[in-house]
C-alpha cells in the first residue's frame, strides 16, 4: 500500500519503509544531503538534509463509556529532523524551505567547513563537489571560527585512490562502499571528534577491483583518483553516454573527454546492469589502447591507398573469389557491424563459413553486494550469438581455420574492433594458404600483418552501436571521441563494400537505420530502435513478448 | 612480533562471545583482554582480534582509535590520568597536573625517557567527592594536593 504525504504542499506518495529524503528526491525537491547514497545504507551522521516535519495527527479519541469525550490530545508540533532517517507516514507534512530549515542547513554547512582547507583552486573534486554547491546554495558568506584548523593525513590509501584528510567530512560513504558493495573493509574512520578521519589499517591498503569507486562516491575532494589527479579541471570536460567493453557485463559509463582525449570514465547508474558501480580495469581500460600505435593508414598488397581504392580493391577481389570466402568478426564487434557482416558475406556466398574472435576469459569475480565482473571479456557474445548464430561463437575461428586448411576457401574477411588475439595455431597454419585476406582491425597484430587489403577500423569510443551484454541486454555505446586518421567505423566501411555491389549505391545508413534494419532480420531485435534502447537499454525480445513501444 | 591470546584469555574471549547477539559486538571486551595480556594494543593484537571476531582489521583500528582509553604501544608502566573536570578543577586539579609535569619533566600525553610514567589530562573520573583525583593504572589516589606528588612518585618508583 502506498504511502501518501506531502512535500511542500504537494503531495506526494512512497512506499512503507522508505524515508522522507529518497522520496524527496525522487519527486524533484532539492533537498542537500552529502552521506546519504541511493547504493548505500543509510547513516544519518551528516546532518544535512535536515527537513521540517510535521507527523501525522493523532485519530480524534473515542467516547468514553459514559458517553463524555475525553479531551483531544494536542496536535502534533513541527520538528526538524534528518530526512534521510525519517520513514514517512499517511498524512505526515514535510517542509524543505522554511526559514528554520534554512538556518539550520546553514549551521550545519558551517560546522563542515570548519577544519576544511579551502584548497579548491589545486582540488581536484571542484566543480563536482558537494561543498561547493550546498555552500554556495545553504552557506554563509564566511565563517565565524577564527581558532587553528586541524590538518590530517594526506596518504596514498592504495595503488588507484589518495586521501586529503583535511578534506574529508566523515560521511563515512567510502567505509560503507569498501563494507557493503566491495566486502573488503579497507577503510575505516580512526579517531574521534574534529580529529576523525578515514584511513586505513597499517599494511593493508585500499586494494581490491573495486576500490575506485570510492573516489565515485566521496562527496568531496578527499579521496581523489591517482589517474584523474592534476589531469583536467571537471567545468573543461565533455561528458558522453556509453559502455564499458572490458567484459560482457556492459556497465554503464560517463566518458570524460579533454580536447579530443578521454581523461576518465565514471560509472553511470544503472540499477538493472551495474547499480552506481564499476571496476577498476573497466576504468582504466581507456589507456589501454594509446591512440599512437593505431593504425590508421589504409593499405592495399602492403602499399599506402586511399580508402576508396582500398574499398573497391576489397570488393573487386571479394566478389572474384566465387564461392571460397570465409568471414571472421570479432566479439567486440557491434550488432550493427555483425548484422552487415553476415549480409555482405550472404551475397558473396550463402553458406560461406562465419567465425569469430574473441578475448581470452578471466577470473569471474562477484562482490558482496552483487556486482559482477564476468569472465568473458568480450562485449558483444550476446548479440554475436543471435545475429551469427550460437554454433558459429561456439566454434570460435576453427570452423573457418579448418575450411581453410581444406582448401575450400581462398578469400578470407575479417573485421575486428579490439587488440586482436594472437591467432590459434591451426588458424595461423590456415592462414598461409589464404589467398586473399582483406581486414578491418584497429592495432597492429600478427592478423593484421598479413592483411592483404588493410582497413583502419574504430575502437568502441569512436564509433555508435550497440552491444548485448551477459544478461541479454541490448546497449547503446556512442562515439566519445573522433577517430585518428583514415579510421572509419567497420560499419560504414561494409556499407561502403556492400554499395560496390551492383546497382551500386552511395549512401551510407546511420547506426540507427542499420540498427532497424536489423530489427527487421533477426527476431530478438525485433523492432528496436536506438530511441527504445535509449540511455539504459532494453532485454533482447523473446519469442513470446512484444514490443513494449511500437514505432 | 605477533600476538595471540594465551588458552586463558581465548577461552575468556569465547564464553564473552556468547554473551552477545552477534561475535563481532565482543570487540570492546576483547581489546581490554588484550591489553590486560600485553599491557598495551599494538597492530598485530587487532589483526588477531580481527581475525577471531571476523571483521575487518581497519574495523578494529576505528574502534580502538575511538576510545581514548586503551594502552597504546609507548604508554609508561604507569599511566597518571589527572582529572580535570569542574569538581576536581575547583579543587586545584590544574596545580597537580603543573606538579606533576614538572616533577616528571614531561607535557601532556608524553612518557618520561625511563618508561616509567606517562601524564594523561582526562575528563571526569567519577570520584568527584574526592577531588582532586588521580588514576594510576587501575588504581584511584584521591584528595590529592600539589605536595603530594613528590611523594606519591616516590611511592610508584619505590614500588617498581
Amino acid at each position: 500500500m502506498p504511502i501518501t504525504f506531502t512535500i511542500d504542499g504537494r503531495q506526494v506518495t512512497g512506499e512503507r519503509g522508505e524515508t522522507v529524503l529518497p522520496v524527496a528526491i525522487r519527486n524533484g525537491f532539492e533537498v542537500p544531503y552529502f552521506c546519504y547514497h541511493p547504493g548505500l545504507s543509510l547513516s544519518g551522521n551528516c546532518r544535512m538534509c535536515l527537513v521540517r516535519v510535521t507527523p501525522p495527527p493523532p485519530p480524534p479519541p473515542k467516547p468514553a463509556p459514559d458517553g463524555s469525550v475525553p479531551p483531544a490530545p494536542p496536535p502534533p508540533r513541527p520538528m526538524l529532523v534528518i530526512g534521510c532517517m525519517t520513514q514517512i507516514a499517511d498524512g505526515m507534512v514535510v517542509e524543505t524551505g522554511t526559514p528554520d530549515v534554512l538556518k539550520a542547513r546553514q549551521g550545519v554547512m558551517e560546522f563542515e567547513l570548519i577544519n576544511h582547507p579551502l584548497d579548491c583552486p589545486t582540488c581536484d573534486q571542484a566543480g563536482e563537489c558537494y561543498l561547493q554547491n550546498h555552500s554556495y546554495d545553504h552557506g554563509r558568506s564566511h565563517g565565524r571560527f577564527y581558532e587553528e584548523r586541524h590538518m590530517k593525513h594526506t596518504k596514498a590509501l592504495g595503488p588507484n585512490i589518495s586521501l586529503w584528510g583535511s578534506r574529508c567530512i566523515v560521511c563515512t560513504r567510502c567505509v560503507r562502499f569498501t563494507d557493503e558493495i566491495s566486502g573488503t573493509g579497507e577503510i575505516c574512520v580512526v579517531n574521534r571528534g574534529d580529529h576523525s578521519v578515514v584511513d586505513v589499517f597499517p599494511g593493508r591498503p585500499l586494494d581490491n577491483p573495486l576500490s575506485m569507486c570510492t573516489e565515485d562516491v566521496c562527496p568531496v575532494g578527499a579521496l581523489i583518483s591517482e589517474d584523474f589527479k592534476f589531469q583536467a579541471r571537471v567545468w573543461f570536460t565533455k561528458t558522453e553516454k556509453t559502455l564499458c567493453a572490458s567484459c560482457s557485463a556492459g556497465c554503464n559509463v560517463d566518458a570524460d573527454t579533454v580536447r579530443e582525449g578521454i581523461v576518465r570514465l565514471k560509472p553511470r547508474e544503472n540499477t538493472d546492469v551495474n547499480d552506481w558501480w564499476m571496476c577498476d580495469g573497466g576504468r582504466l581500460s581507456y589507456k589501454s589502447q594509446p591512440a599512437a600505435a593505431r593504425l590508421i593508414q589504409a593499405r592495399v598488397d602492403g602499399k599506402p591507398a586511399t580508402r576508396a581504392e582500398a574499398v573497391r580493391e576489397a570488393w573487386s577481389r571479394l566478389s572474384a573469389a566465387g564461392g571460397g570466402i570465409a568471414g571472421l568478426a570479432s566479439l567486440w564487434n557491434t550488432n550493427e557491424e555483425l548484422f552487415l557482416f553476415r549480409r555482405l558475406l550472404r551475397i558473396l556466398s550463402p553458406d560461406a563459413d562465419l567465425g569469430v574472435l574473441e578475448q581470452a576469459p578471466g577470473p569471474r569475480q562477484q562482490f558482496k553486494g552483487g556486482f559482477v565482473i564476468q569472465a568473458d571479456r568480450n562485449p558483444n557474445r550476446g548479440g554475436a550469438r543471435e545475429i551469427l548464430g550460437g554454433s558459429a561463437v561456439e566454434a570460435g575461428a576453427s570452423a573457418v581455420a579448418r575450411a581453410v586448411a581444406l582448401g575450400k576457401v581462398s578469400t578470407l574477411l575479417v573485421i575486428n574492433a579490439a587488440p586482436a588475439p594472437a591467432p590459434s595455431p591451426e588458424l595461423d597454419a590456415a592462414l598461409e594458404k589464404v589467398r586473399t585476406l582483406v581486414m578491418i582491425d584497429v592495432l597492429p597484430s600478427p592478423l593484421s600483418k598479413r592483411a592483404h587489403i588493410l582497413l583502419p577500423g574504430t575502437m568502441h569510443w569512436e564509433q555508435d552501436g550497440t552491444f548485448v551484454n551477459a544478461d541479454g541486454r541490448v546497449q547503446r555505446i556512442r562515439p566519445v571521441v573522433t577517430a585518428p586518421g583514415d579510421a572509419l567505423p567497420a560499419m560504414d566501411i561494409l556499407q561502403e563494400l556492400f554499395n560496390q555491389h551492383p546497382p551500386g549505391g552511395s549512401g551510407l545508413l546511420s547506426g540507427d537505420g542499420v540498427f532497424r534494419q536489423l530489427g527487421a532480420d533477426v527476431a530478438a531485435f525485433r523492432e528496436m530502435t536506438y530511441r527504445e534502447v535509449g540511455d539504459r537499454g532494453i532485454p533482447l525480445r523473446t519469442a513470446a513478448a512484444e514490443p513494449a513501444v511500437r514505432s | 612480533m605477533s600476538f595471540s591470546f594465551t588458552p586463558e584469555r581465548r577461552a575468556k574471549l569465547d564464553a564473552l562471545i556468547l554473551r552477545y547477539p552477534k561475535k563481532q559486538a565482543a570487540l570492546l571486551p576483547a581489546l581490554r583482554l588484550a591489553e590486560e595480556q600485553a599491557g598495551c594494543i599494538d597492530f598485530d593484537a587487532m589483526v588477531h582480534i580481527a581475525e577471531i571476531l571476523d571483521v575487518s582489521p581497519a574495523r578494529v583500528l576505528g574502534v580502538f582509535s575511538f576510545y581514548t582509553h586503551y594502552r597504546r604501544p609507548g604508554t609508561g608502566k604507569y599511566l597518571v590520568q589527572v582529572c580535570s573536570t569542574l569538581p576536581c578543577a575547583l579543587r586545584g586539579s590544574d596545580a597537580v597536573y603543573d606538579a606533576l609535569s614538572s616533577e616528571l619533566g614531561i607535557g601532556r600525553d608524553e612518557t618520561t625517557k625511563d618508561g616509567m610514567f606517562t601524564l594523561k589530562k582526562v575528563e571526569c573520573l567519577a570520584s568527584c567527592g574526592t577531588a582532586v583525583c588521580l588514576q594510576v593504572n587501575d588504581d584511584y589516589i584521591e584528595n590529592v594536593r600539589p605536595e603530594q606528588v613528590p611523594e606519591i612518585l616516590r611511592k610508584l618508583r619505590g614500588g617498581a
